[in-house]
């Protein structure tokens, strides 16, 4: 996969390049992952503030008793109701948003309809409005609709999204319309078309979509922020911040919490990053 | 629909007579290409397009969260350009996004193709960088406050073994913008490393063996043939980038609340802060669109520059 | 012809089900709870929902058993207590009121209320509580008094002055400062930054308003006019005020906190002994000083007076128990704001429970006072309390100050300049509202 650019001649001169460069990257590495790791130590420890000063990779008496507390004691469960309210919000967006997306992917993709250039070109421009400017309007609405303090307040938002909209497309007009023919002369109808042809073809994209969609859900502050009101309706974004803003906060609690809210991300992203790649390439590779 | 049974009438029709057929066939296709768009029309319709709107009116008028609003023409946008906070709010924005939207790429380029050339371990290093973006904003705020502490931060200790006197990055009117520069470069470049490496990797090697024969080495042919070919990609960071820097406010609300002396306050910021703090809501709808205005007229300008790729 | 059939089946079954998902959407509207997801009131008892940002860690605790004996003396009323963080009042309040699901009672402090009074979403109960008035200190009867009505009932007092580490002091032999010329000296000699000890925290946090206004006053001035409509602290005394503490302490000479010090961090250095003198309030003394610093010797002074006309201050404000107005006819909700205005609330909460000022008159001390908060109590007898000025723009008045300092504090500004500004963006928008 690598490609030399040539600039050097001889072998020696090649792995001596190959060793600063996995040097600088080794650099740049942990300057991106080594202080999440010094968070983590906190975690271990019975610190009231955020970092451990000087900074600890492994503290003195390391104790899981943070991850203890704030799984079963903390304001009486609240931290896997937490999770809970997440986890379902971030998976019926996700499935959701792919569905439609895809679907709508698929019609943009490989279907001709009257004012199918006007509306796309309008979903496109949504992209570029700022977040500041429909914050307020879409919370009066989530009020209007009854939704406020509910799960579909932060569901039926991102149930389908212009970016995501856009990226199905991109790759779908990619896929050979040969395929599609060949269903249509078999009889298929729509639907049967898009879900034994389109989807399964779709997978890398979906998988890069849906990483894309899960991290940002299973994230997502300021608007559960205000959308949710009940404790117990909270997020675990949310949940963490609003408890960081407490009274003689103990952060070796706190980043217990940070941890735990981080690793199914980091499970996640280890697990599917080849489809995640994979589908950016397929993207682009056109 | 069946080819068949329908097609033998319509060849023996004349011309004139295919034509409705097709336009009602054209009907019924749009008709359902709608009906099976509904449901993300909806969606976006009802959390992109009406709030829009709504927000566009609601900068005419003058009133709070709640209860009636009372229109008042341009008075606001007048108000606005006279207004010390807003005027600096926009001063900052664009300060911040000058910084970041070219440091931020020009690295994730470097970076790429750093990693492009690695015989081994590509995939590990295209997850370090990515790393902080799979955690909350709020999370690797904090963790970047204490970076750029003044007195326990790690950046502040490297400084000082070159000399460089000790910053109070956070609380510094100076030195704040670039403390949030650089975590959101820190934070954020990961992801234009992945856009870019993946466009990398779509260039096809025999460019480069044909440079290569031609006696051409090393950045000759980076600066040549990569980055020509990259243009679509860059061009495509460059938008992405500037719409969403220019939107700067998680760090701002978790970090800095606007300080000091209003230098880390963001347009954005400024308007969540009015609208739900001082119940501006009319003013707060003002600046954001004069927000809208100015990232539309930035991502224009930029699609005319990098031309040729975003294309439909 | 069969075969197209077969299709339009499916057409006609996609958009089955395609509309029955939109209606899911729709129905889930009237299915949606209104209050917060878990509790399950009897179907014949009335929930009061209650809402208070934290005075204390404990709080939770705290009101467990307070609310358990309301809900046995009036049976057929359950209390839903939850505890407002106060970095989220704001977005919880606004967004509770917006959304039509508010809480029936809650508490805010005297900054926060007018903006929602505006909204109107505070329910006017000057009729249900005028006879209440002579229960309570007139400062407490005036701060609840808004565009000529009552409209919370007075629940607690808040106290700030200048809580000094004697420890500290006793090392270098230091006494305590009398005056602005000794203030400066002790914060100067207490401050060595090898040792990372610090003279002064001059405080540049979010709410350092409540050292800003005392300041002013000590200078002899006051933020805004009594009749709010201009800015009034941008006078020879306020730029002395913002001189004293800020620009010649903070900067020059490096004696105070560094403004990006994180609240954390000075709390991590007051309790190890390491701050000179520190702005508290009288809750902290027993719950966190006595607590997790029992070996500092401590003492008080409050803001010292600056001007001639200026006085010696303290910061002093109060917070009222309030009504929404979306609850104004909820009978069951009165009950728990009579509940919570009786002499046992004001023991065993503000004083037992968080170590606050009761605003009924005649409830007596504690016995077991602490002798700095007794100290710090005495300044308000002495007149020494200044506090929020009622208004709508308060709040806009006070980020515009603590801005304005922290340019200050950073050596961006000199004083004159950042009041200055201050008067510049604040001044307009006041409308004496």
């Amino acid at each position: 996969m690598a490609a030399t650019f040539g600039g050097v001649q001889n072998r020696r001169q090649t792995a001596a390049w190959q060793l600063v460069w996995y040097l600088l990257m080794i650099a740049i590495s942990v300057v991106t992952v080594v202080p999440f790791l010094f968070m983590a130590s906190t975690s271990l420890t019975q610190s009231f503030t955020m970092m451990t000063y000087p900074p600890t990779l492994i503290p003195e008496n390391p104790s899981l008793a943070n991850y203890y507390e704030i799984i079963f004691t903390f304001q009486d469960g609240m931290f896997p109701r937490w999770f809970f309210n997440t986890l379902l919000t971030t998976v019926a967006i996700t499935a959701g948003s792919l569905f439609l997306n895809t679907l709508s992917g698929y019609i943009f993709a490989k279907k001709e309809f009257f004012g199918k250039n006007f509306v796309f070109a309008l979903l496109l421009a949504t992209l570029m409005v700022p977040r500041a400017v429909t914050l307020i309007p879409s919370f009066l609405i989530v009020n209007r609709l009854g939704l406020f303090n509910t799960y579909w307040a932060l569901i039926l938002p991102e149930l389908s999204t212009a970016f995501g909209i856009f990226m199905m497309r991109q790759f779908i007009s990619s896929l050979p319309s040969e395929l599609i023919e060949v269903a249509k002369i078999d009889g298929a109808g729509e639907l049967r078309t898009f879900w034994s042809i389109i989807v399964p073809l779709s997978t890398p994209a979906m998988a890069a979509l849906g990483i894309f969609t899960v991290i940002n859900s299973w994230n997502a502050f300021l608007w559960p922020l205000i959308v949710l009101r009940a404790n117990t309706m909270r997020t675990l974004v949310v949940g963490l911040a609003t408890v960081q803003s407490e009274f003689n906060i103990d952060y070796g609690l706190v980043m217990a919490g940070s941890v735990l809210t981080v690793l199914p991300m980091l499970i996640l992203y280890i697990l599917f990053q080849p489809y995640f790649v994979e589908g950016l390439r397929m993207g682009y590779g056109k | 629909m069946s080819v068949t049974s329908t097609a033998q009438p319509a060849l023996r029709a004349a011309a004139p007579a295919t034509k409705p057929r097709r336009a009602w066939r054209k009907m019924r296709e749009s008709l359902l290409c709608y009906l099976f768009l509904s449901p993300s029309l909806i969606v976006i319709l009802g959390f992109s397009i009406v709030p829009l709107v709504w927000s566009i009116y609601y900068s005419f008028t003058k009133g709070g969260m709640l209860g009636r609003h009372t229109f008042v023409g341009v008075e606001n946008y007048v108000k606005a350009f006279a207004h010390p906070i807003f005027l600096q709010t926009l001063i900052n924005t664009t300060q911040y996004a000058v910084l970041t939207v070219p440091i931020v790429i020009l690295l994730a380029l470097l970076v790429a193709i750093v990693i492009f050339q690695l015989p081994k371990m590509q995939g590990f290093f295209r997850g370090t960088v990515y790393f902080p973006l799979i955690t909350p904003v709020v999370i690797a705020a904090n963790i970047w406050a204490y970076i750029v502490n003044r007195d326990f931060g790690p950046l502040n200790h490297l400084l000082s073994m070159v000399g460089v006197p000790r910053i109070d990055w956070l609380g510094d009117p100076v030195w704040a913008i670039p403390a949030i520069v650089m975590m959101e470069i820190w934070r954020g470049f990961g992801f234009y490393v992945i856009i870019l490496f993946a466009a990398l990797q779509s260039i096809p090697k025999e460019l480069y063996e044909a440079a290569r024969i031609d006696g051409a080495k090393g950045l000759r042919i980076i600066w040549s043939i990569t980055i020509p070919l990259l243009r679509p990609a860059l061009g495509f960071c460059f938008i992405m980038a500037t719409i969403f820097n220019f939107q700067l406010f998680d760090a701002v609300y978790v970090l800095t609340k606007g300080g000091p002396a209003w230098k880390t306050a963001t347009v954005s910021w400024y308007v969540y802060q009015q609208a739900f703090q001082a119940d501006n809501v009319g003013f707060a709808s003002t600046m954001g669109v004069v927000l809208l205005v100015i990232i539309l007229t930035l991502s224009l300008m930029q699609m005319r520059f990098f031309r040729s790729d975003i294309e439909y | 012809m069969f075969r197209s059939q077969v299709s339009r089946r499916q057409f006609l079954q996609s958009s089955a089900a395609l509309m029955s998902m939109a209606a899911l959407a729709a129905c889930a509207a009237p299915v949606a709870p209104g209050t917060s997801g878990d509790a399950a009131p009897a179907a014949a008892a009335e929930t009061v929902l209650f809402w208070k940002p934290p005075h204390s860690a404990q709080e939770a605790d705290l009101w467990k058993p307070l609310l358990e004996k309301f809900q046995t003396e009036n049976a057929g009323i359950t209390v839903e207590h939850q505890v407002v963080p106060w970095a989220s009042v704001d977005e919880q309040f606004t967004a509770a009121f917006a959304g039509g699901s508010p809480p029936d009672i809650f508490y805010l402090p005297d900054e926060w209320y007018p903006k929602y009074v505006n909204q109107e979403q505070i329910a006017d109960i000057t009729d249900k509580i005028s006879g209440w008035k002579d229960q309570y200190s007139e400062a407490g009867w005036t701060g609840a008094t808004y565009k000529g009505s009552t409209w919370g009932a007075p629940f607690l007092g808040v106290a700030q002055g200048w809580v000094l580490n004697m420890t500290l002091f006793n090392e270098k032999g230091i006494a305590a400062p009398t005056n602005w010329e000794e203030f400066r000296a002790a914060a100067q000699a207490l401050t060595d930054t090898a040792a990372g000890t610090y003279g002064v925290v001059a405080d540049a946090g979010p709410t350092n308003w409540t050292t800003m206004v005392p300041l002013l006053a000590a200078g002899g001035t006051k933020l805004l006019s009594d009749d709010l409509l201009t800015v009034t602290a941008n006078t020879e005394g306020g730029v002395a005020a913002f001189e004293t503490l800020l620009e010649n302490i903070a900067w020059n000479d490096q004696s105070s906190t560094p403004v990006g010090f994180t609240a954390d961090q000075i709390r991590s250095l007051a309790l190890d002994g390491k701050i000179g003198m520190i702005w508290q309030e009288t809750s902290t003394i027993k719950a966190v000083w006595r607590t997790e610093a029992p070996d500092l010797e401590l003492a008080t002074i409050p803001m010292l007076q600056l001007a001639d006309n200026g006085t010696n201050a303290s910061w002093a404000n109060i917070g009222f128990m309030f009504m929404a107005q979306q609850s104004a006819d909820k009978d069951a909700a009165f009950t728990l704001l009579e509940y919570l205005s009786t002499d046992d609330m004001q023991v065993e909460y503000v004083q037992k429970g968080v170590d606050l000022l009761p605003l009924k008159k005649d409830i007596a001390g504690l016995p077991d006072i602490d002798p700095i908060v007794e100290e710090m109590v005495s300044w308000l007898g002495e007149g020494y309390g200044v506090g929020t000025q009622i208004s709508i723009r308060w709040r806009d008045a006070t980020t515009s100050l603590v801005q304005e300092a922290q340019a200050v504090l950073s050596g961006a500004k000199t004083a004159a300049q950042a009041l200055a500004d201050v008067e510049a963006t604040v001044g307009p928008i006041l409308d004496g509202e």
